[in-house]
């Protein structure tokens, strides 16, 4: 018997190797999500960043060559008034000084309105630290060889020194000398007047002249001078405010400070000298630029003060000295570099602002696609009850999460269904096994012994095709001496025809029983089966009754192929009298019968058209023709013998092609003899057949 | 299987191909009912194109033929051979139904 087939339907599930596995896929899975949303941060950083940076970068480096170029402008025009302011007074010191001059060649006056002028001088022009007037030896008065009162600005206010006195000898000093020699005006360099005004100070000197009668000047009477104060100078200079450390310099004709926030270079350092002892060039060029242009803008570096500075500077037309003014860069720059640092912040805190809604953006994507990794992983470990509802987003996570939802619904949907299909499907199955069970327990399986002493073996089988097939064979004892034998193939298969089967095997049997020969029987049959049969269905059978005692073999054949007889001196004998057609179809038809001898060591074999028709996988049926072969040339044994060997033969020639109908063979060996034999039937064994 | 209809006269022809077996009788029961509907009575079936013919393709046959029968038409069979021919003359179908060896016959006796 055929085991049932149940069709298996496996547990759902992508069940990966194993789940540890599968938990660190998803892991991998999350992180991969988690770098998105850090993806997604990162790119709109890095990008709004870059942008910025290189916004302020070069707003930063335009405004800064603006500023430069503004400063440089401002502060040649800044520089170039504080030295016009310091020449002004510088100019008045000499108008003055040329004036009062003018005024001694011009008039002789007397000692003490010397004096008073000169005192007035120095009360006056704020700029004069002193002034004297020396004259020639013997020249202000013909007893007095030195001559030189000088009023200058002391501690205690307007002080008076006779330079003429011997310790100070002034026509040996350079500012007298020199103008007196030269007969015109000079600034003398910077000097400390020991025992004149003992400070720091640089001298206007201008000689005066006997004038002739003829007109024209004549020889030098003496020098008048103005002291103009170092210290006086670089207290204006410290009064100029140039930003917050800026400051203002001084240097001389030949580049010697002479004003400095620092008193340590005023007389002692020029630009030269520092150039070299700091080891800075750029002092040199600063110095030769100063003594050579009016005016000019330069950077200066480091060397002018510790801190980067630029430097402006001016000449001051009346003594050729030359005015600097320092620039420390950073408060230069101080309003562009606070601008940009209060961009910079903008633009920090504008970027923070950025990182946190990039994070709430790739959050807001990530979450719905972390929580869908998660679903999907559920689904593969077959839990369909995902909820997602939770994704309410419009846009595509939203839609792909509700694809999602509806890929689930579906999928229960077709597991509910597949799972009833197969239920039902398995039940069907089952109840066909169990429908071919009854079918087949309804084929006999034993012989029932005849107590006359004959030898009767006899062997059947069938090989259905299906669960339930039309095939049948059948067999019983009539009464002492008779035995009745059958084999039938029902119209189609199946159910209906498994039931068209049942109906004419028990009609068959019953009336075989009843002792009616086989013509009769099939003619009651046809009768039966023909009333009522809409369905056209229909039955061949070949039958027959052997008188056991005799040897008389009566057979009837509706529609069936002829059995054979094997016998040892006939050959192959073809039972093909009585050709009747099938039964169930024509209520009215007369079945003929046909006798045969039946000898002791005859074999017969019935069978129906599955034999015959058993195709191969080339489409080739078996065919009546090699049947006829395979039992001439079949070896005289059992009837079970033959049966395999036809049955083997079968096998072979159709070999894995699918087998289309029932194959039913049934085989009687007469032999004479005392002994009964255990006589055999046999419903069972599908034997090697696909 | 083929299965084609040609009208000739009253006659319906039906020319059948093929394997007519447990797997094709169904349809070919089907589309001659569907004829039989149409108004189709008397039908010559030529089988010489028909390769095999199963009980089930017998049954088909005998319903069809029934069918027409009782619509007071008739089915005919002509052009057996091979296997199929066998098929008739083992079953005693040619007792059932009128069976002639050729076209021509078949229509002569319609």
């Amino acid at each position: 018997m055929r085991a049932p087939r149940v069709a298996r339907f496996p547990a759902f599930g992508f069940k990966s190797p194993s789940a540890s596995e599968s938990l660190s896929r998803l892991r991998m899975k999350i992180a991969a999500v988690h770098s998105l949303a850090f993806k997604i941060t990162l790119l709109a950083l890095v990008g709004t960043g870059t942008v910025l940076c290189s916004v302020i970068a070069y707003s930063y480096f335009v405004s800064k060559q603006l500023v430069t170029r503004d400063a440089g402008r401002t502060a040649k025009i800044h520089a170039r008034s504080i030295a016009s302011n310091l020449d002004q007074e510088i100019r008045a010191v000499v108008e003055v000084t040329e004036c009062f001059a003018s005024a001694l060649e011009e008039v002789r006056i007397d000692r003490q309105a010397l004096m008073a002028l000169i005192r007035r001088q120095v009360e006056l022009q704020e700029g004069i630290f002193g002034c004297a007037v020396a004259f020639e030896p013997y020249t202000f008065d013909p007893n007095v060889k030195d001559f030189a009162p000088y009023y200058f600005r002391g501690g205690k206010g307007l002080e008076f020194v006779q330079l003429g006195a011997d310790s100070y000898n002034y026509p040996e000093r350079d500012w007298y000398r020199e103008p007196v020699d030269r007969r015109t005006p000079i600034w003398t360099k910077p000097y400390f007047d020991k025992g004149g005004g003992n400070v720091i100070m640089t001298t206007y000197s201008q000689p005066f002249f006997h004038l002739r009668p003829e007109g024209g000047r004549g020889s030098v009477r003496g020098v008048v001078t103005a002291d103009v104060s170092v210290g006086w100078l670089t207290r204006r200079l410290a009064s100029v405010k140039v930003l917050q450390t800026g400051f203002c310099f001084l240097v001389s004709g030949d580049g010697t400070f002479v004003a400095h926030p620092d008193q340590q270079f005023i007389m002692n350092e020029s630009l030269f000298t520092l150039a070299d002892k700091l080891a800075r060039p750029i002092l040199g060029s600063i110095g030769e630029a100063m003594l050579k242009q009016q005016t000019g803008f330069i950077d200066a570096g480091e060397s002018l003060s510790r801190e980067p500075s630029f430097l402006a500077f001016a000449r001051l037309p009346t003594n050729g000295w030359s005015l600097g003014v320092v620039y420390p860069k950073q408060e230069l720059f101080a309003d562009i570099v606070g601008l940009h640092r209060t961009n910079l912040l903008m633009g920090i805190a504008g970027l923070l602002l950025l990182l946190g809604v990039s994070l709430l953006l790739a959050r807001a994507v990530a979450n719905p696609l972390r929580r869908m990794v998660k679903a999907t992983s559920q689904v593969a470990h077959g839990d369909l009850n995902v909820d997602l509802s939770s994704i309410r987003s419009r846009d595509e996570v939203g839609l792909l999460a509700e694809a999602f939802t509806g890929m689930t619904r579906d999928l229960k949907k077709y597991i509910h269904d597949l799972t009833e299909t197969t239920a039902a499907k398995e039940r069907i199955e089952s109840e066909l096994a169990v429908a071919a069970r009854i079918q087949r327990s309804m084929l006999p399986s034993e012989l029932p012994a005849f107590g006359d002493g004959r030898n009767l073996d006899l062997f059947a089988v069938m090989y259905p095709a299906k669960e339930v097939g039309g095939d049948f064979y059948d067999f019983g004892r009539v009464d002492e001496e008779r035995l009745y034998f059958a084999v039938g193939d029902v119209s189609g298969k199946g159910v209906p025809a498994a039931l068209f089967m049942a109906t004419s095997l028990s009609l068959l049997r019953t009336a075989a029983l009843e002792g009616l020969p086989p013509d009769q029987l099939l003619t009651r049959l046809n009768r039966e089966l023909s009333r009522e049969n809409e369905a056209c269905m229909f039955v061949t059978i070949f039958c027959g009754v052997l008188n056991m005692k005799t040897g008389d073999l009566i057979y009837a054949r509706g529609g069936h192929e002829p059995a054979f007889i094997l016998t040892e001196d006939r050959g192959l004998v073809e039972l093909n009298e009585a050709a009747a057609p099938l039964l169930g179809l024509a209520p009215d038809l007369v079945y003929p019968g046909a006798h045969i001898e039946f000898r002791p060591g005859d074999i017969l074999f019935a069978y129906t058209d599955g034999v015959t028709e058993a195709t191969n996988a080339g489409g080739e049926i078996f065919s009546s023709g090699k049947l006829r072969e395979k039992l001439t040339h079949a070896r005289k044994g059992t009837a079970r013998d033959l049966i395999e060997h036809v049955g083997n033969e079968v096998t072979a020639f159709a070999q894995e092609a699918t087998q289309a109908d029932d194959i039913t063979m049934l085989s009687l060996v007469f032999k004479p003899g005392n002994s009964y034999p255990a006589p055999t039937g046999s419903a069972e064994g599908r034997q090697d057949y696909a | 299987m083929d299965i084609t209809l040609n009208k000739s006269g009253q006659l319906a022809i039906v020319l059948v191909g093929g394997r007519m077996d447990t797997l094709s009788a169904p349809e070919f029961e089907k589309k001659m009912q569907e004829w039989i509907g149409q108004g189709e009575t008397r039908f010559v079936v030529d089988f010489h194109n028909l390769d095999y013919i199963s009980s089930a393709g017998l049954r088909s046959l005998m319903v069809v033929a029934k069918d027409a029968r009782a619509r007071g038409g008739e089915l005919v069979c002509c052009a057996l051979k091979g296997v199929v021919k066998q098929v008739f003359d083992v079953s005693g179908f040619s007792a059932l139904l009128p069976v002639y060896g050729s076209m021509d016959d078949a229509t002569k006796g319609g």
